[in-house]
């Protein structure tokens, strides 16, 4: 039983490590737009363009990381739950 | 690191952060609250993030200190150099961020600390709110975001400190000095985290009133806070502290019992009034 509570906190230790991990690559790419946005004319449609579809897939990125997160936070969960309800 | 800000408007619409002295006082309060530069220390190991953070903040009218460790940080501090608000990765090289509270708090440095995170903290929040911690921000929502949440803190501290009772306080066996943030109890220091001491603090000066569960909270935090798993989430983060609290006055007297919990609506301090010390 000591076996599955150990999975489950190592589990959710891995999930923030990750979770963690990913969203600092994703802060610095985000920080490093501004400085682009404020150099790009307001003419150059393409770069502006750009700099929305990076902005888009950076959303979408952070989505992702949030999900898994609270995929795997959610398993481990369930794994203490069933253990709690073996025990009793 | 401190070069002046040219462009912020176009970087944090909708608010004014001129640094030019404002002619009229309504002026003079926005920048106050949004505006004025502060001092502000950075502790992250990735250095493409602290070059890009910091590079951003000093945008937004921040001076900003950046270490790689927790230990760069205190040698700062430790060089007499002084700060606003400390920014503290949650995950460092050396451990966990919080494990640097009681570092500082044992150095005498009371700032302000505000945790960078890659996931809801809802896990530690509890914890590391109780070490002193003030807030969490999830890094990748942007430096803006950042920025915003630190003048909010930094708005809150102030107030906190502009308000008056600096008098000692008493109220039975307890006497409350804010000018020290230490609570007695029998004349026996109760050690109280400063986080703590505020909130005994709020309940006393309603003592034999009810404060509310979201009124503590904000004491602690800037008002609309919301912290923990969805809107009563801040709830769990006030029980523990009042858990906390309890312990260290029963461990003085296991007779104490001057908090009590109304339930779904918050606690109060039974005996009252307070009175000057």
């Amino acid at each position: 039983m000591d076996a599955l509570a150990d999975m489950a906190r190592d589990m959710r230790a891995a999930a923030d490590e990750t979770a963690h991990a990913l969203k600092g690559s994703l802060a610095t790419i985000q920080s490093s737009i501004e400085p682009l946005r404020r150099a790009v004319p307001a003419d150059n449609l393409r770069a502006r363009r750009a700099l929305e579809l990076i902005e888009a897939a950076l959303g979408r990125l952070k989505d992702v990381v949030d999900a898994a997160h609270q995929r795997d936070c959610a398993v481990a969960a369930a794994i203490e739950r069933g253990q709690n309800s073996a025990r009793r | 690191m401190t070069t002046l800000q040219k462009e912020s408007a176009s970087t944090w619409s909708n608010s004014n952060l001129a640094l030019a002295p404002s002619a009229t006082g309504q002026a003079d309060q926005v920048e106050s609250s949004t505006g004025a530069r502060v001092k502000l220390v950075l502790v992250d190991d990735d250095a493409d993030y602290r070059e890009a953070a910091s590079a951003e903040l000093t945008e937004l009218a921040f001076d900003v200190f950046a270490f790689a460790s927790g230990d760069e940080m205190l040698e700062y501090f430790a060089q007499n150099n002084d700060a606003d608000i400390i920014v503290l990765d949650w995950k460092l090289p050396a451990g966990l961020g919080i494990d640097l509270l009681p570092k500082l708090h044992d150095r005498g440095i009371r700032l302000p600390v505000m945790f960078l995170t890659g996931m809801p903290a809802t896990a530690y929040e509890s914890a590391a709110l109780d070490r002193g911690a003030l807030d969490f921000v999830d890094k990748a929502r942007g430096v803006p975001i950042l920025a915003k949440r630190i003048r909010l803190i930094l708005d809150s501290h102030r107030r906190a400190r502009e308000t008056p009772a600096k008098t000692a306080l008493a109220c039975g066996k307890l006497t409350l000095r804010p000018d020290v943030s230490r609570a007695f109890w029998d004349n026996k220091d109760v050690s109280l985290t400063v986080t703590e001491f505020n909130i005994v603090h709020l309940m006393v000066s309603h003592a034999g009133e009810h404060v509310t569960y979201r009124s503590i909270y904000d004491c602690v935090h800037h008002a609309g806070f919301v912290a923990g798993n969805g809107d009563e989430g801040y709830r769990t983060n006030v029980r523990s502290s009042i858990k906390r609290i309890r312990n260290k006055f029963r461990a003085l007297d296991g007779e104490f019992a001057e908090i009590e919990n109304f339930p779904a609506f918050g606690y109060r301090w039974r005996t009252g009034p307070a009175q000057p010390a």
